[in-house]
């Protein structure tokens, strides 16, 4: 099938009043909730997830994705002009934005910002729409022992490229394999550790659980924190960048392109982690590393390019083998499946609507963000006035509600509750809630994929080293924790270390 | 958005009528006979698996025929978990009127409830009528060393637990009749459960596994016609219109092994009232005809020639679970 031609029969989906309307709302409040601290991305698909099930699968995917996308755009306003993250992707753009703010180049900085995520995100686009159909060609051989290999690989790397620390990730992870084991058994399909509760015969709701962790976790969390007054923002003469800043900063988009991109594929990485690698990179690059942190053009524009890349190749995962790489593709995931949609690698031959319209859809919510971030940025730094209990109480009733529609389960509500109680406790002792919820899904995939390649090779161990994709997969896996173990004892050490270990010095300080 | 509103009216509806059930069960059942004015509200529809899928979508286009024949309106709710269990439990308990009716499989009425404590019986409801009948195809890739049913039968008896067969999952019939053709006929097909009818074909076409058992539905049509895969044997008690050719596996020497086929019924709580139950019965068999519902049911493949109703399906569904209780309580137990 020529990408080409399907991807202009994906602008034909996206170019229906329903599906423009829905492309225009999730890039809107994408871009409300990053300039909203405390309100992630991830918080906000949680909470929207039931709104999607009314929806068609091409709207809701292409209004949650312009949700994740236009966050990051967002998220830049704040950190720019106020050094307030709207959103963790941005924080490291603080740096170096609101220095430059403080210069009177806040404008300059937004404006680099802006073309910056149009470029990496428009390049990510085609990317997506090049890499997934060959990525979901040659993964049509992937049986049981690749979904192995590969779920096993995911959660390695979620763990290791966790921004917090790790032994705490894999705590988490390891309770949300956990959860993940409660209800029918994905071979024998008998139910158990129900506790003989009708509730759990079916196992616990992905949705609920996140909508608890993200949603009302964070919720809960800023509810406790005093975001400090709006302050007042600096005056914005002009937006667009002198072509001096913009030499300055033309390769920093480039090589932020190309961070951001792959990692948003890699599991666990996504916006902070492409972000924070691409600050790594510029600093290390540069001539004179001192002007970082001292209004550095490069460490807004490299950053911001990546976190956008990395937000539109995460789908590249999700939509040819169906595996999410982070905590929003997750929630994505959760909402394909409420239409009972399993992506794979069928997907795009099955569902030609929903992935070519979904591309098309990023094209133009990315024009949309362009059009929309450059004029009104003052409009949408006065949303810093609305008060996080009103937002608050508000989203806490739409969820209760939300969740109860799903399955008409009183206990969906209970289980959300709970959840979001635990979210909140976690944030507040310094775990991460985004590697439970991916080790829960990775958890179902991976238990019904060792089984199967159990059952396959007659309980033999050696096939998941003897087929030539799952060997390779392993042998990464075997890599990643070896360098893993090596870091770690370097860093003890007091050593330098590569990009990663900048980055996830970054991500402690 | 529409959906959602719906969504959020049934979602009242259900308490409202829970409401009542609780304090007016005991008069329920009492005004029998009087199927003239039914129905006098709207009908709740249960469809016991989630949206979108096949149960969903054939339920949807039932329920879309219904409001034509009756002139209410139809209001589907999806109420999925345990292998359509959770949602026929609930419907069990539903005010026995004809007023909330539910969209659900064959096997999560018999059985299930025989291998897990689930709340309900298969007494507890009135099977309806059929909607449709998937009989499960014993399929290979085009290339397979496999040309008939007797070659794998062969293959399974000389490598025992290595010729691999998948299925949409262990408790569907189809993967059930496999292993009774281990333990009753001596066969030792490795089967391998997979979630659903698509996974279990791409693990076909990526020769991860051997044979396949799926319904004969579009996916499995496209790949036939393009000569990807070949059939060897129907798991029904007849062949299929559709595949003339095929034998069935009990004119192959498994006499015994005649059900496996996915079943899609509708289905009314116990006490409905007869004459209650003979319109519904009435409607579905028009629901199944009528064009655009015999479309979107996939009709020329799933709908049977000759509509079973509400006392055949009993007993049909009753054979069949005299016959597998113990083999399910066996495997599954």
């Amino acid at each position: 099938m020529d990408s080409l031609s399907s991807l202009i029969d994906g602008f034909g989906v996206v170019f229906t009043p329903e599906n423009l309307l829905f492309v225009f709302l999730g890039v809107t409040i994408g871009t409300v909730i990053g300039v909203l601290p405390g309100l992630g991305p991830t918080a906000t698909i949680a909470l929207l997830l039931p709104i999607t099930y009314g929806i068609s699968p091409e709207a809701a995917i292409m209004m949650l994705a312009g949700v994740y996308y236009g966050s990051m755009y967002g998220g830049t306003i704040t950190s720019v002009l106020l050094r307030i993250p709207g959103e963790a992707a941005s924080a490291i753009t603080a740096l170096d934005g609101y220095e430059m703010t403080k210069q009177g180049r806040g404008g300059p900085a937004l404006g680099i910002a802006a073309i910056g995520s149009f470029i990496g995100g428009t390049v990510a686009i085609v990317g997506l729409a090049f890499v997934a159909p060959l990525l979901a060609t040659w993964a049509v051989r992937f049986g049981p022992p690749e979904y192995a290999a590969l779920t096993i690989l995911g959660l390695v790397l979620v763990t290791y490229l966790g921004t917090k620390s790790t032994v705490k990730s894999i705590i988490v992870a390891l309770f949300g394999l956990l959860l993940a084991s409660i209800g029918p058994d994905p071979i024998r399909g008998t139910s158990r550790f129900n506790f003989d509760m009708p509730e759990l015969f079916s196992g616990i709701d992905l949705v609920a659980i996140a909508m608890g962790l993200f949603g009302i976790g964070e919720i809960m969390y800023n509810l406790e924190q005093r975001i400090k007054g709006t302050g007042t923002i600096g005056k914005i003469d002009r937006i667009l960048p002198t072509k001096d800043d913009w030499k300055q900063s033309r390769w920093s988009i480039f090589r932020g392109t190309l961070l951001g991109f792959p990692i948003g594929m890699l599991p666990g990485g996504g916006g902070v982690m492409s972000s924070l690698a691409s600050y790594a990179a510029e600093k290390k690059i540069a001539k004179d590393p001192s002007r970082f942190g001292k209004g550095a053009i490069e460490g807004v524009a490299g950053p911001e390019t990546a976190n956008n890349a990395s937000s539109i190749s995460a789908f590249i995962p999700l939509l040819t083998l169906g595996l999410p790489s982070n905590a929003v593709l997750a929630l994505i995931l959760g909402a394909l499946m409420m239409q009972d949609i399993t992506p794979g690698p069928a997907l795009i031959e099955e569902q030609p609507e929903l992935f070519w319209g979904v591309i098309a859809s990023m094209f133009v919510g990315n024009l949309i963000l362009l059009a929309l971030n450059l004029p009104f940025v003052g409009i949408f730094v006065q949303l810093l006035r609305v008060r996080i209990g009103i937002i608050g109480g508000i989203a806490l009733l739409v969820t209760l509600v939300g969740v109860y529609t799903i399955s008409y389960m009183e206990f969906d509500m209970w289980v959300m509750l709970a959840a979001g109680l635990v979210g909140y406790l976690m944030r507040k002792t310094g775990f991460e809630p985004a590697p439970l919820v991916l080790a829960f899904v990775l958890g179902s995939v991976l238990e019904v994929a060792f089984r199967q390649s159990m059952l396959l090779s007659n309980g033999d161990l050696s096939i998941f080293v003897s087929r030539p994709i799952s060997g390779s997969i392993i042998a990464v896996v075997a890599l990643v924790v070896a360098t893993s173990v090596f870091g770690a004892i370097r860093r003890r050490r007091g050593g330098k270390g590569g990009i990663v270990e900048m980055t996830k010095q970054l991500a402690e300080d | 958005m529409k959906k959602l509103g719906i969504g959020l009216v049934a979602g009242v509806l259900t308490l409202s009528l829970a409401a009542c059930g609780g304090s007016g069960s005991s008069d329920a059942g009492a005004d029998a006979g009087a199927a003239d004015g039914y129905p006098e509200d709207d009908i709740t529809m249960i469809v016991t698996y989630a949206a979108g899928g096949p149960t969903d979508i054939a339920g949807r286009a039932v329920a879309a025929a219904f409001e034509k024949e009756l002139g209410v309106s139809v209001v589907v709710e999806n109420v999925e978990g345990a292998s359509g269990a959770v949602g026929s439990a609930q419907l069990s308990q539903a005010r026995p009127d004809g007023l909330t009716i539910a969209m659900t499989t064959a096997s999560a009425v018999s059985r299930v409830p025989l291998i897990e404590e689930v709340g309900f019986t298969q007494d507890d409801v009135i099977p309806v009528g059929t909607v449709t009948e998937g009989a499960g195809v014993i399929l290979v890739p085009a290339d397979s060393p496999y040309k008939t049913i007797d070659d794998l039968v062969e293959a399974a008896k000389k490598n025992p637990d290595k010729i691999t067969i998948g299925a949409a999952g262990a408790q569907t019939p189809q993967a059930v009749e496999i292993e009774r053709m281990k333990s009753e006929y001596d066969v030792p097909l490795q089967l391998v459960p997979f979630q659903g009818d698509a996974p279990s074909l791409t693990a076909l076409l990526g020769k991860n596994v051997d044979a396949i058992v799926p319904s004969y539905n579009a996916a499995v049509r496209a790949q036939h016609e393009a000569g990807a895969i070949r059939p060897l044997a129907i798991m029904g008690e007849e062949r299929a219109d559709y595949l003339p050719e095929v034998p069935t596996l009990a004119e192959s020497g498994f006499e015994d092994l005649i059900y496996g086929v996915s079943t899609f019924i509708l289905i009314a709580p116990k006490g409905t009232p007869e004459a209650v139950v003979a319109k519904l019965e009435e409607t579905l068999e028009a629901a199944v005809k009528d064009p655009d519902t015999y479309k979107a049911l996939d009709g020329d493949v799933l709908v049977p020639e000759k509509f079973t109703g509400s006392k055949d399906l009993t007993k049909k569904m009753k054979d069949e679970s005299a016959a597998l209780k113990d083999v399910l309580q066996e495997l599954f137990g």
